[in-house]
């Protein structure tokens, strides 16, 4: 265990069961369901394919070649919360459920190029923001309108910085940006969801809420 | 609550429930809904604040949101609108701008003195004597600005939230009302705002029928139509970016369309003692008694300007006002059937009649009146008295324009209704209602149908289709509601007591045009912003330079018409920070923070004091070993067939030939030759580099990059690591010995020799480490994945604590590199600096065909006109170090700067780096003004200062800890 998620030091400890996810230490579960949540899924793995034969090396490994740009497509095939996006010609964006399928199905990403692709794991701040407040809280945070995005992956910026943003079923708006920037998004978004009298929960609650949203 | 009249129908206060609010020592009751004006009205309070310049006593004026004569304190707050905002029980409020209370004014001295404060009275008299200026501005600021800011403030924020909607009507009285309405009916989803506590405008107070609860009725029914009140539409910016400001939130709305149904500002009478507490706008006596049941007066005289004073008079009377006159500014037989009610009523009806002063100590208690002669003058022999306490004004309005202003409409004056009205307006506007012109109930009912049915066109969907009513033909706002007195006290604008014979000197000193005279007597800068004052500014103005109204033409209506708190302009505080991902690490130790564009980087490690922090982390890279956090450097890989085509022409240096696995330095310039960014470049295979760039330039130099690969036209692609990878730097003569256990890299020379680079495990984590000469010590660049950086440099920390291993921050490093004429892009160099000019002609390779900023170079390469030149100083130097940006002088004049200067504990001196003229490039002394005009004579010496062989970075004297060099 030697992966720490950006916002490893704001995140809360006291009543919170820890524990590990793909090497990284995370609040798992929260002492209580709050109405207004907000979750570090930062362990989850994302990988950017890029370079001439991006398509070929995804098809080599069995994986759909998606036309459209900046459409999230879920494969389900290979489990829950796995889907992934065409960000450029050559240019893809993967991102991995809890139960790793995907990253099982790459296998170890190749240390430098192969045949003009690089293939990069991203270690992201991932956050997923839901609830009650959550739709008025990114009124406050991003400058685009939310309501009608569809399947769309969004670059935008939440609270001035740079990500990539998918709105689901909800609304819960799932978000990840450059690690740099992860403790002050993770903190903004922690501060305003505690104003809602929300608060953190932990990556299984996520997904228990994420199965059950009642 | 002895002015509070039996429950109005549709009233808004709460009869069940009283509040208890104090006014400057003294309970009085309430209802919930009243305003503190209503509620103190009520009770029988009349004059409720005092004028800003005069200190005259004010009472009432517009109950419109703009009674800026009327703002109050309280425990939490300042400046408080009290024809606005609803009294709370427990409100503790004091007039604002007294001294002694409201009534008993130390200030109203101010009124006697007025006679010698014309206008532009500041700007003639305190500028001379220039030495007694500073006493006057302390003089007058104490007396500017109204309200008492606690300046332990620190809240009060509130958020700014974006919204959407396919269409924004402003104003929800009968036309903006029907317009939503319409308009959400067909699908498109609507917001609604209205100042107001409730919607419904005129509806509410003058025109309450059954329309309006029907209106009402189906507006709420309707899922898609999203009613705000209490909210103001406070500006227009392009592609119809509206603020909306509400009491909980400052609302950035983008709407598809706009419909601008906001109505009309009811505006004053001109004349004598127009201020005093008792006089007000007629619509405002209906509001009192509509909305809030108070009557407003026990008697009045009303002066009529149109048609809507007959109504007030019919009103009111029936609300148990006597109504002792109405004053027609015209032939009352032009009233139709309204001058009959009146005559029925028994209201008497003076026609060609005004009010030439009001009278009074401190509060109305009677009026003059005059006949008017054929030119609307008022005739001082035919004055009577008619004694009353209160006097309305129904004379005219304004169209409250100031978003179609703002969204580029063009107004033009209508003779009917007698004020401006919008001629035509940009894609996406609409008008309907007052603002248009249009004021018949069903005219502006018809006319919100008619907006409604354009803007959904407009928009692609259809579902209305109205007529434009037409804008009537009764002329609803008098051309000359203006009666000057030979005493004076003629106001125009209450906000600031500016008086008609104010106007009437500025445009006789030349100040004539409508925007000039505004800044010279300030009129409409007050906090109403002219609402009431700059219809008949430029009516004054018109007939004092015999123009029409619309050559006079209006002040430019810039948002936010409507003052704002500043709480909703703060917002809450979003300035992303960037931290490493070694930031806990460090604080936990002790950093002392600084910012470096967006990050946060140790400074130094405390604790102790910063100078003495940063020497210790000097002399531990110098003689032992210790580990700087570099995560803030730019990284990108270079990936492609071009990928060194596009190297060598992206950097001065031939960077294609660089070996695989192997580094080389890498400068930028741009097309002009000067220098942009530096780094080092390393090599993993021919179609993949791997470059870094400077902390701030990673931005800038990666977007730069995606530029040229598409004006190149190269097969190469580029992706930004900066984030994803954090690096840190271990050196120092004992780096070897903590790096080499937790690799199974062999680190000697032969196998990782300087400038090398590596892939390896470091701690179990993938790493590329780059042997380089960061600080001119052994040493190795190591980055890793981000989310394992951290158990990286904790795992070296800890392999290194035997050997006294130490973290040095950002100072430390500067003052290393420095100490090896490492130089500092942006720092050492400026927006003209070439290589040439930083003594870096070994940095520039013309044997390619093409790179960036070649042909400049070869230009420049015999003009350079700067040279950097290194210069020493004992480190026991007597008297003031030269500091950075201090000037290097020769001849007198000016002939270069220092740029970089710092102790070198490891050489006990003071190095520093100069960009001088290239005249003194062969000089021996730099004469250095230094602080206090000191002149200090600095002795130019070779660079790099420190081990000019690199032979400690290259590990040819390994081991040996360095001599410290004699002071010069």
């Amino acid at each position: 265990m030697n992966r720490l998620s950006p916002a490893h030091d704001i995140l809360p400890r006291e009543r919170f069961d820890w524990g590990e996810v793909r090497g990284m230490a995370v609040p798992l579960k929260a002492p209580q369901r709050p109405a207004t949540w907000v979750a570090d899924l930062s362990p989850l793995t994302r990988v950017l394919v890029k370079g001439g034969d991006a398509a070929g090396w995804l098809a080599a490994r069995g994986l759909p070649v998606p036309e459209d740009w900046f459409v999230c497509r879920d494969l389900a095939e290979l489990g829950d919360d796995v889907f992934m996006a065409r960000t450029g010609s050559g240019e893809f964006l993967l991102h991995d459920g809890p139960g790793g399928a995907l990253a099982e199905r790459l296998g170890p990403l190749p240390e430098g190029l192969e045949n003009g692709t690089r293939v990069l794991a991203r270690d992201d701040q991932e956050v997923a923001l839901g609830g009650e407040h959550a739709a008025m809280l990114m009124a406050e945070f991003c400058a685009l309108d939310l309501s009608t995005t569809g399947d769309a992956l969004l670059y935008t910026r939440v609270a001035g910085v740079g990500v990539w943003l998918r709105v689901e079923a909800g609304p819960v708006y799932r978000m990840g940006c450059e690690p740099s920037y992860g403790e002050f998004l993770f903190e903004t978004l922690m501060h305003g969801v505690r104003e809602m009298q929300g608060e953190v929960i932990g990556f299984s609650d996520f997904y228990t809420i994420r199965e059950d949203p009642k | 609550m002895a002015r509070r009249l039996p429950p109005q129908p549709g009233e808004w206060i709460d009869r069940e429930h009283t509040v208890r609010f104090t006014f400057e020592g003294r309970e009085y009751p309430a209802f919930a809904g009243d305003t503190i004006s209503s509620a103190l009205l009520a009770n029988g309070v009349r004059v409720l604040g005092r004028s800003f310049k005069y200190h005259r006593p004010r009472g009432v004026f517009s109950a419109a949101n703009h009674d800026t004569n009327v703002l109050f304190q309280s425990e939490t707050d300042f400046n408080i609108r009290g024809d606005v905002t609803a009294v709370e029980d427990g409100m503790k409020l004091a007039a604002v701008n007294t001294a002694g209370g409201v009534k008993r004014d130390r200030g109203r001295i101010m009124d006697s003195l007025s006679p010698m404060l014309p206008v532009g009275f500041y700007y003639k008299t305190f500028h001379r004597p220039r030495a007694l200026f500073p006493f006057w501005e302390k003089r007058i600021r104490s007396m500017a600005g109204l309200g008492r800011v606690d300046t332990a403030w620190n809240g009060g924020r509130v958020p700014k939230r974006h919204a959407f909607c396919d269409l924004l009507v402003v104003g929800a009285g009968p036309s903006g009302l029907s317009a939503a309405v319409a308009a959400a009916e067909a699908g498109v989803n609507v917001w609604l705002v209205d100042e107001n506590a409730r919607p419904g405008g005129s509806f509410n107070d003058q025109e309450a029928n059954l329309q309006r609860d029907e209106l009402l009725h189906r507006a709420h029914e309707l899922h898609n139509l999203t009613i705000l009140t209490d909210t103001v539409a406070a500006g227009w910016y392009a592609d119809h970016y509206i603020p909306l400001v509400t009491p909980e939130a400052l609302i950035r709305l983008r709407a598809r369309a706009v419909i601008v149904a906001a109505g009309v500002y009811e505006q004053p009478a001109v004349f004598r003692n127009n201020d005093l507490p008792g006089v007000m706008l007629g619509n405002a006596a209906r509001r009192l008694v509509h909305r809030y049941g108070v009557a407003p007066c026990e008697s009045t005289v009303i002066l009529a300007g149109n048609s809507d004073a007959y109504r007030s008079a019919l009103e009111l009377q029936a609300a148990g006002v006597a109504i002792r006159a109405l004053l027609d500014l015209e032939d009352p037989g032009t009233r139709a059937d309204l001058f009959a009610d009146v005559q029925a009523a028994d209201i008497p009806v003076y026609g060609r009649c005004a009010v030439h002063s009001a009278e009074g100590n401190g509060i109305l208690e009677a009026v003059t009146v005059c006949e008017l002669d054929g030119e609307g003058r008022a005739k001082p022999d035919t004055a009577r008295r008619i004694d009353c306490d209160g006097l309305l004004m129904s004379v005219g309005y304004a169209p409250a324009a100031a978003l179609l202003y703002q969204s580029g409409a063009g107004m033009t004056f209508a003779g009917t209704p007698g004020q401006f009205v919008p001629e035509s307006l940009p894609p996406g506007v609409f008008a309907c209602g007052r603002v248009n012109g249009v004021f018949g109930l069903q005219a502006r009912l018809d006319d919100g149908l008619a907006a409604a049915g354009e803007a959904l066109a407009y928009l692609g969907r259809s579902g209305v289709q109205h007529a434009r009513p037409g804008r009537g033909r009764e002329r609803m706002s008098h051309p000359w509601p203006v009666f000057p007195h030979p005493k004076g006290k003629v106001f125009v604008d209450l906000d600031e007591d500016l008086q008609l014979k104010d106007l009437e000197r500025a445009a006789a000193e030349g100040f004539d045009n409508i925007e000039l005279l505004k800044r010279y007597s300030t009129v409409g800068m007050g906090p109403s912003q002219g609402k009431h004052a700059n219809m008949n500014a430029v009516r004054i103005l018109a007939r004092l330079t015999g123009r029409t109204i619309d050559r006079t033409g209006t002040t430019t209506a810039r948002p936010f018409h409507h003052p704002v708190p500043v709480g909703h302009l703060a917002g809450r505080r979003l300035r992303p920070e960037r931290r490493t991902a070694m930031h806990g690490w460090h604080k936990a130790h002790g950093a002392v923070f600084m910012p470096a564009g967006h990050w946060l980087r140790p400074k130094y490690y405390g604790p102790g004091p910063e100078e003495e922090a940063i020497r210790a982390e000097v002399l531990a890279v110098r003689e032992g070993v210790a580990m700087v956090d570099v995560s803030t450097l730019g990284k990108v890989e270079v990936i492609g067939p071009d990928a060194a085509r596009f190297m060598d022409q992206l950097y001065t240096l031939k960077l294609s030939t660089v070996k695989i696995g192997r580094t080389r330095y890498a400068l930028m310039v741009d097309e002009a030759g000067v220098i942009i960014d530096d780094g080092v470049c390393a090599r993993w295979a021919d179609d993949h580099f791997y470059v870094t760039t400077t902390t701030t330039g990673a931005e800038i130099i990666f977007r730069h990059m995606q530029r040229l690969i598409g004006e190149w036209q190269l097969n190469v692609d580029v992706i930004n690591r900066t984030h994803q990878m954090a690096s840190m730097n271990i050196a120092g003569p004992l780096t070897r010995e903590v790096l080499q256990p937790l690799t199974d890299l062999d680190l000697s020379q032969e196998a990782f020799p300087y400038l090398g680079a590596r892939q390896a495990l470091v701690a179990g984590v993938p790493a590329w480490l780059f042997r380089v000469g960061f600080v001119g010590e052994l040493g190795y660049e190591i980055h890793v994945p981000s989310a394992q950086a951290r158990h990286v440099w904790v795992s070296l920390m800890a392999a290194g604590e035997a050997y006294g291993i130490r973290p040095f921050g950002v100072e430390a490093q500067r003052q290393l590199r420095l100490e090896k004429a490492h130089l500092i892009v942006g720092q050492d160099t400026d927006g003209t600096s070439s290589p040439f000019d930083a003594n870096m002609n070994w940095a520039v390779k013309f044997d390619k065909p093409f790179f960036q900023g070649k042909r400049s170079l070869e230009i420049l390469k015999e003009r350079a006109s700067n040279r950097l030149l290194g210069f020493r100083l004992p480190g026991n130097h007597p008297g003031p170090v030269p500091e950075e940006c201090h000037l290097v002088i020769h001849d007198g004049d000016i002939a270069g700067r220092v740029t970089s200067i710092g102790y070198s504990p490891s050489l006990d001196a003071w190095v520093g780096l100069a960009m001088v003229d290239r005249a003194l490039e062969d000089a021996d002394t730099l004469s250095i003004r230094a602080a206090g005009a000191v002149m200090v004579d600095a002795p130019v010496v070779p660079t790099p200062f420190y081990d000019p062989e690199g032979l400690r970075q290259k590990l040819e004297t390994a081991h040996e800890p360095v001599a410290r060099e004699a002071s010069a």
